[in-house]
């Protein structure tokens, strides 16, 4: 009897983890659709979802546990595979696991993928209760979110900020593609993107191509790579100094642009109780900032307080900027200063600054602008400063979390109306500037932590504005090792899903780095690069065979802006794990009991999913995976809604409120235009850097933002004439998608998915053909092979090329030999560093030859 | 003076030397209180882990009081009562947020 069903789950063929409808025939995958119930996707799914399924059955899927046989490790070196037991496997792992724990914990080096995130969860509870701090996401955060993602919280309490889409009238995109590519929310963005465009928003790109968002806008404004702050500081002088535009309530009530800055650049306290001082025009002296009815806050002046001159930041603010002219910006971005002055001009008119609007019977502020930033501008060693920059477009006029303006996504939530739950809010913390109510970083972007001398592999301790550091894998991991005398190396890692071959920077440094940690353990779908170099490979169950009750990160990490639904999905397994496969969350929590550490994950599990009354876990009993998803959900939505009602129903929804969407106006909290902790975090910081040998520069510790120049734009030598960079191919996740083949035909037909793309113009001054294989080559010798692409969509001084495609393991029969690699070009170093949040440069001078 | 069990989880442990102790504290003692004893009695490396800033704790740790969740302000040893056993333990990358 044949047996037909639609089950509800979740996607995982990328970190938008929209909701799906998998339809099983015989216990057979047949189809993939979104699902219209939830928020999540709205019923809609990209290419990569509806391909899902030839993942699921991808003939090379890993089945069974192997063990290296070939102790010689390496790129291309077979590693001569032996099936073993899940016991045998796991005894292993045990007691390699054991000998590190009782030795030193932070011995055990964690990895995982950002393609996946449903073991977020399960690995970083492993890792806490384990007792490493080293952990990272194989390249996530160096690439695409140190400097993104940290000021996204500072300022919105937000992992990352789209336009509201249903009110926004202009959005300036730098270096972004919400809406138009893959990643957060992404079938849902779209939809709201396509219909922001239909009502009449327009967009702007700031991109040096013209690829998914700028092709679909209204306008594409080329940038030299790495220089989205002198645009930004540029149009910020115009419409502070030229067009005189602010939003003085939001300012003086919002952020600390009213604070007092006395001559060394910090605040001016309070002597009884340390809070800064601001200017009370009304009462004609100077108040703490947080004196109630404090409604006459002064942004400009100079006032005789506490001995000293002092000045609100906002008029230092306006007087930094006066430096950064649209024709200095042109010089650095090539942007002509014509096209700045008009933008500036643009985006202060229309952000109808003192404008208000009713919603759900609540006036609110109306400022229908937005400068939105991602991957592009923020994948540099001066990523703090471009998103800083930017970010502080939507603060002069005010345009941060009210109606119109930049949205994070989403920083409160009042939970479901029958429990409560989730609940957070950001609240006000030191000097009044904000936390957030919640986060997804391994520490939250404020309040800043004192440096101190590094004790992790990524130096983390001594930068606390990052979240991960090159020295994962970087050249000179060992000598900066010893520099600061760390006093362990890795000894295991313990790798879900991550390829840090391809996603890091180029392989030959990686390489050398993994060749140096004596046992890896790495749980698959299929062998890749990376397995080259692990001891042991665990047949993972995909997303489609497994569960997981928290599948969005909710809400502040995958989930849509603006007025709506909250949904909660789960992803449930659509067909069982074929072969001898288990999901990676069931095994690490085996591990748990084998290594001792039931009371600490059990601690840990508690705290981190929010686990409430009976529902809690008692700290010696132990869990399976399934019922620990059964009381998050029940944690959150009562007794009656647990992991049973979820697999019939597979999400619930809920209503947004206006208080939760547009929350700036109904929260008293302020937000930082001047970042007086960065003198005292250089003061605390350089001492401890130059004790230990390492170069140091102040400029970069300044707390109003400048153009930093990346390592590229520092080359002399004229042969290298051209700028390389990677952008995200919406056809494609990561490293890990290139083997799908449905994805791969996609590919094929796609003229820019495997090719180097290339200004035809630019290409015909040096005689290249359309379609010629050429070698790009850096100024440190690394080179690559590709075929050209012309074309009139890329900056005359770019090469652009989708990352991260150019495999070569032969277990990935359908990725192997298809395009080009492109992080083989960058250097994984201290020199390609951020020395204030470890973000990696990703833009490289390049020379290409037939 | 009353004698509190205390487990310290996960790195903690290491930097203490210890995994489980006893501690002594006053009547009426808080959990910031014991944070601070324990920062006095294991030295700089393990202060600087439970304090972000001088007073100030991490964001990410937290403590139990009988397997329970507590804030820095509980008291965990008052009069005519059991003295909870106390762990303290930290959350990297946490997902905070509650009433």
């Amino acid at each position: 009897m044949t047996t037909d069903q639609w089950i509800a789950s979740t996607c995982g063929l990328c970190y938008g983890t929209c909701s799906i409808r998998a339809h099983v025939v015989d216990d057979v995958l047949v189809k993939i659709e979104g699902n219209p119930e939830s928020a999540i996707g709205r019923g809609r799914l990209c290419g990569k979802g509806v391909a899902g399924i030839m993942t699921l059955y991808d003939p090379n899927r890993v089945n069974v546990p192997l063990r290296r046989t070939n102790p010689v490790k390496g790129k291309g070196v077979d590693p001569g595979w032996r099936e073993i037991s899940w016991d045998e496997a796991l005894d292993e792992v045990t007691a390699r696991l054991t000998k590190v724990h009782d030795d030193d914990p932070r011995k055990l080096f964690i990895q995982r993928t950002t393609t996946n995130t449903a073991i977020r969860a399960p690995m970083m509870m492993f890792a806490a209760a384990f007792g490493t701090p080293n952990s990272w996401a194989a390249g996530g955060g160096l690439h695409c979110g140190n400097g993104a993602h940290l000021i996204g919280g500072l300022y919105h309490a937000s992992w990352s900020l789209v336009p509201d889409f249903k009110h926004c009238r202009l959005a300036i995109y730098f270096g972004a593609s919400k809406g138009h590519g893959a990643g957060h929310v992404s079938c849902t963005n779209m939809q709201d993107a396509a219909d922001a465009r239909a009502r009449g928003m327009r967009l702007v790109v700031v991109d040096p191509m013209a690829n998914f968002a700028s092709a679909k806008a209204n306008e594409w404004v080329p940038i030299r790579p790495g220089t989205d702050a002198a645009l930004a500081l540029a149009m910020v002088d115009v419409i502070l100094n030229d067009l005189g535009v602010w939003d003085a309530e939001y300012l003086a009530q919002k952020t600390n642009a009213p604070y007092l800055i006395g001559p060394d650049g910090c605040y001016v306290r309070d002597a009884e109780t340390g809070k800064p001082l601001v200017w009370d025009a009304a009462r004609g002296h100077a108040v703490r900032y947080d004196t109630p009815d404090g409604a006459a806050l002064a942004l400009e002046g100079a006032y005789d307080v506490a001995g000293v001159r002092a000045r609100p930041a906002f008029v230092l603010l306006r007087e930094h900027v006066r430096q950064f002219s649209p024709e200095w910006a042109e010089r650095i971005s090539t942007v002509p200063a014509a096209t700045i002055r008009r933008l500036a001009r643009e985006f202060a008119t229309e952000a109808m600054v003192g404008s208000t609007i009713v919603l759900d019977g609540k006036r609110l502020p109306y400022r229908p602008v937005a400068a939105i930033y991602f991957r592009g501008s923020q994948g540099h060693k001066n990523s703090v400063y471009n998103c800083f920059a930017i970010e502080l477009l939507n603060q002069v006029v005010g345009a941060a979390d009210v109606v119109g303006g930049a949205l994070g996504f989403n920083p409160v939530c009042y939970g479901h109306p029958e429990t409560g739950k989730p609940w957070y809010e950001p609240k006000s913390g030191p000097d009044g500037l904000m936390i957030t109510g919640t986060w997804v970083a391994p520490h939250l972007p404020y309040p800043i932590s004192d440096p101190k001398h590094p004790s992790t592999m990524s130096l983390g301790g001594l930068f606390p504005l990052g979240m991960f550091g090159p020295t994962m894998a970087s050249s000179d991991q060992e000598e900066l090792w010893t520099k600061f005398g760390l006093p362990y190396r890795p000894e295991v890692m313990l790798n879900y899903g991550a390829n840090s071959l391809l996603s890091v920077g180029n392989s030959d440094t990686v390489a050398e780095t993994l060749a140096r940690i004596p046992f890896i353990v790495s749980f698959d779908i299929t062998l890749t690069e990376f397995s080259e170099f692990a001891d042991l490979v665990l047949p993972d169950a995909s997303y489609l065979e497994a569960l997981d009750s928290r599948p969005n990160v909710p809400f502040i990490f995958n989930h849509p802006a603006g007025l709506g639904a909250w949904s909660w999905p789960v992803r449930q397994p659509v067909v069982p794990p074929a072969g001898q496969r288990r999901s990676a969350a069931e095994v690490l929590i085996a591990l748990v009991d084998r290594l001792g550490i039931r009371e600490e994950f059990n601690a840990v599990a508690n705290t981190h999913l929010k686990l409430d009354g009976p529902h809690r876990l008692e700290f010696g009993t132990p869990y399976r995976h399934e019922e620990i998803c059964d009381r998050e959900l029940k944690s959150h939505f009562g007794a009656a809604r647990g992991l049973a009602w979820f697999k019939e129903h597979g999400v619930i929804s809920w209503p947004k409120r206006v208080e939760e969407v547009y929350w700036r106006a109904f929260l008293d909290v302020r937000v930082p235009v001047y970042w007086e902790f960065l003198i005292g975090l250089n003061r605390k910081a350089k001492p401890i850097a130059n004790a230990a040998g390492l170069d140091w520069d102040d400029a970069w510790y300044d707390p109003l933002p400048r153009w930093m120049p990346c390592p590229s734009h520092e080359v002399q030598d004229g042969a290298f004439d051209l700028w390389g960079f990677y952008y995200r191919d919406t056809l494609h996740t990561n490293s890990f998608t290139n083997e799908n083949p449905w994805l791969d035909e996609a590919s094929r037909l796609d003229p820019f998915s495997y090719t180097i793309a290339l200004n035809a113009a630019t290409g015909r001054r040096k005689g290249l053909r359309d379609g010629q294989p050429v070698t790009l080559e850096s100024p440190h010798g690394r080179r690559v092979r590709g075929r050209v692409h012309l074309t009139e969509t890329v900056h005359p001084e770019c090469v652009g090329i989708g990352g991260c495609a150019g495999h070569w393991a032969k277990t990935l029969p359908i990725a192997r030999g298809k395009g080009v690699m492109f992080n083989d070009l960058l250097e994984v170093d201290w020199a390609h560093g951020s020395p204030v949040n470890l973000n990696l440069d990703t833009c490289v001078k390049l020379r290409i030859a037939p | 003076m009353p004698e509190i069990r205390l487990r310290l989880m996960g790195p903690l442990g290491r930097l203490a030397g210890e995994r489980e102790t006893r501690l002594r504290v006053d009547e009426g003692a808080t959990v910031r209180d014991v944070l601070t004893l324990l920062a006095a009695r294991y030295g700089p490396e393990f202060a600087a882990a439970i304090f972000r800033a001088p007073g100030e704790v991490h964001t990410h740790l937290r403590a139990f009081l009988d397997e329970q969740d507590a804030e820095l302000g509980d008291p965990i040893a008052r009069e005519g009562r059991t003295p909870a056993a106390v762990a303290v333990l930290i959350v990297p990358g946490f997902e905070g947020g509650s009433r």
